[in-house]
């Protein structure tokens, strides 16, 4: 077995999140078993509990588009975390 | 070609001069929509309203909505301004402007513009009173 595949993930959070969290950008290395924006989420809930009671209303966006846990993640990707969205 | 501006600012807005911006002679109507910060909500008194985009999203997702908007309603101009930082009540958070050839894809054009902006840019705000602030959570749940 060769060294493990890692990937480095940009990790964003804005509003509530934002502020719950106490961070508005988190850069995190990662290794095989996160494959997709839902095991982002997953690490992020083991890691934060602010973020764990704040997930289930949660949107995500994966490279400045909204996604969805199945969405896949590859080394480099920016990935967002934020409330339902509502200007005007 | 319709003419389009898409755009998020931090300084007030000024009204006329995005109307103006509308130059549209073609036109025989002209709707604009201006959101205002309101004093109140939920029964609370509002002494400042505060916004905040993720710029790298919100701004494509803009100017998409804009050209979108103006090819399905077939607009002459479309301005779309949204005002971010801290507003004090009354002041202007969103500005939209159509301008076509007939009143009535100006009207549905305008209406469909500030709502899909509220469902799809991401962009929030938080209301501040004399003693705290709360994050109000928008509608908008996908990206559709």
């Amino acid at each position: 077995m060769g060294p493990m595949e890692t990937k480095i993930l940009t990790l964003k959070f804005f509003a509530g999140i934002r502020e719950a969290l106490g961070m508005a950008v988190l850069r995190e290395r990662f290794g095989d078993d996160v494959r997709t924006a839902g095991d982002v989420v997953r690490f992020l809930e083991s890691r934060f509990p602010a973020f764990r009671e704040a997930a289930p209303r949660l949107l995500m966006a994966v490279n400045l588009r909204y996604a969805h846990p199945a969405t896949p993640v590859a080394d480099g990707d920016e990935i967002a975390f934020f409330p339902p969205v509502g200007g005007g | 070609m319709a003419r389009i501006i898409a755009e998020l600012v931090r300084e007030p807005i000024d009204a006329a001069a995005a109307a103006a911006a509308l130059g549209a002679p073609g036109a025989g109507a002209v709707v604009t929509f201006v959101g205002t910060v309101r004093d109140q909500n939920r029964g609370r008194a509002v002494t400042a309203m505060e916004y905040e985009a993720y710029l790298e999203m919100a701004r494509p997702l803009l100017a998409e909505l804009a050209a979108e908007t103006a090819a399905r309603f077939r607009l002459e101009g479309v301005v779309l301004i949204h005002r971010l930082g801290r507003l004090a009540v009354g002041e202007a958070a969103v500005f939209i402007g159509v301008a076509s050839a007939h009143r009535a894809e100006a009207f549905d054009a305008a209406r469909r513009l500030i709502d899909t902006l509220k469902e799809r840019v991401p962009i929030w705000k938080k209301e501040h009173y004399a003693d705290g602030s709360a994050w109000i959570d928008g509608e908008g749940s996908h990206g559709a």
